[in-house]
């Protein structure tokens, strides 16, 4: 079959015809997936730089934790205060015993449950009253639990003179002090 | 008259075409490819197809290619990190174990009783008989008695000058002699530098 001659106008019709079907072949097969692979890479990058930044931050806390223990592991072994494991009643109680027995005659010790933490940290509040021979020995004995072996923090303070003296520097005190030790549990609720 | 198988005249007709043109046709059929306007075309269709290679695919595949290098950049850095992150949890652990960072704020911000009887020590008891000490927090409630108005002045002045002397409040009863009867003093605190 013999193909009719065309006229210009019409080749022109045909090749522009053509010029759009391959614009459109190349817009719909290429260019589109092309940029949707591009965007989701950006967006992936865009995630692990945020991340980056964040696990950058970690690391310079984590050069600072570094730093801080090697100094806190310099200190005597005697000198180090440790965040006991819970649940470590018996050793508190046992520490506040032999160190009051070493101090005072007379003394009283409340310890309600602990209060445990949604993070794990578990609060031991425990309340003493005693009967210290001067405001010095009152003095030392906070010192002392401030600097006890187990982390801990003397909150609520309070020192009134015994009997009818009314000067605490030259009297027997009555020290009442709320101390909280500190605790952690590992397996916390969620 | 016609005798059957006999004829007399030829009935027998010729047709004879006599040529009636008059000119002679030289005309030659020319190509149909005009190669001139052929290369023209092609150019053109070659430089339009460069530059959509250049334009259309081959800078399109390398900013993809330049998209994937940074995400393998990223990649690599992150693999990088998470080697160095692997000892966090029990590098926190440890940290945890040391220091105080349990603490919430405001057990952080508390100020050592240490401290605050050291001061009163230091500060209140060379100036008057102190007969009560409470400590909430970061406040320090005292009663104080045997003090003369110029006396409680020299001790609040004094007592501000201390850094972790936030703000002081004063409270007293003058007896008829002008010493001050009692004196109730709120001293609030702040954590000193470690």
């Amino acid at each position: 079959m013999k193909m009719p001659k065309l006229s210009p106008r019409e080749i022109v019709m045909i090749v522009f015809l053509v010029i759009l079907l391959i614009a459109v072949i190349y817009y719909m097969a290429f260019l589109t997936p092309l940029e949707a692979d591009i965007a989701a890479i950006e967006t992936e990058t865009a995630n692990l730089d945020a991340q980056i930044v964040s696990y950058q931050e970690k690391l310079a806390q984590m050069n600072r934790m570094e730093q801080e223990l090697k100094e806190i592991k310099a200190k005597p072994e005697d000198e180090l205060i440790e965040l006991a494991p819970y649940d470590n009643l018996i050793e508190v109680v046992t520490l506040l015993d032999d160190f009051l027995r070493q101090h005072t005659e007379q003394y009283s010790l409340t310890h309600p449950d602990p209060k445990i933490g949604d993070d794990g940290t578990v609060r031991r509040i425990i309340t003493m009253q005693l009967r210290c021979d001067s405001y010095d020995d009152a003095l030392a004995i906070v010192r002392d639990l401030t600097d006890s072996k187990w982390r801990c923090v003397v909150t609520d303070t309070e020192l009134h003179p015994i009997g009818e003296a009314e000067d605490l520097s030259r009297t027997q005190v009555n020290l009442k002090i709320t101390i909280t030790f500190y605790e952690l549990d590992n397996q916390p609720k969620q | 008259m016609e005798i059957k198988g006999l004829s007399l005249t030829s009935q027998k007709k010729e047709t004879k075409t006599i040529a009636n043109k008059r000119t002679m046709n030289f005309a030659y059929h020319k190509s149909a490819i005009d190669w001139k306007r052929l290369s023209i075309v092609l150019g053109i269709v070659v430089i339009v197809l460069v530059l959509f290679l250049k334009f259309g695919i081959v800078d399109q595949l390398a900013r993809k290619n330049a998209a994937l290098d940074r995400l393998s950049d990223c990649q690599n850095q992150l693999a990088v990190i998470n080697t160095k992150m692997a000892k966090y949890n029990d590098l926190k652990a440890e940290y945890d174990r040391y220091t105080d960072a349990r603490l919430n704020e405001n057990e952080t911000f508390l100020i050592s009783r240490v401290d605050v009887l050291e001061i009163i020590e230091d500060y209140v008891m060379s100036y008057g008989t102190i007969s009560n000490v409470k400590i909430r927090g970061n406040t320090v409630s005292l009663t104080i008695d045997g003090l003369s108005l110029e006396e409680a002045g020299e001790l609040f002045e004094e007592m501000l000058e201390h850094e972790q002397v936030v703000d002081i409040e004063l409270s007293y009863a003058n007896s008829p002699d002008g010493d001050i009867a009692t004196m109730n003093m709120v001293i609030e605190m702040q954590k000193g530098a470690e």
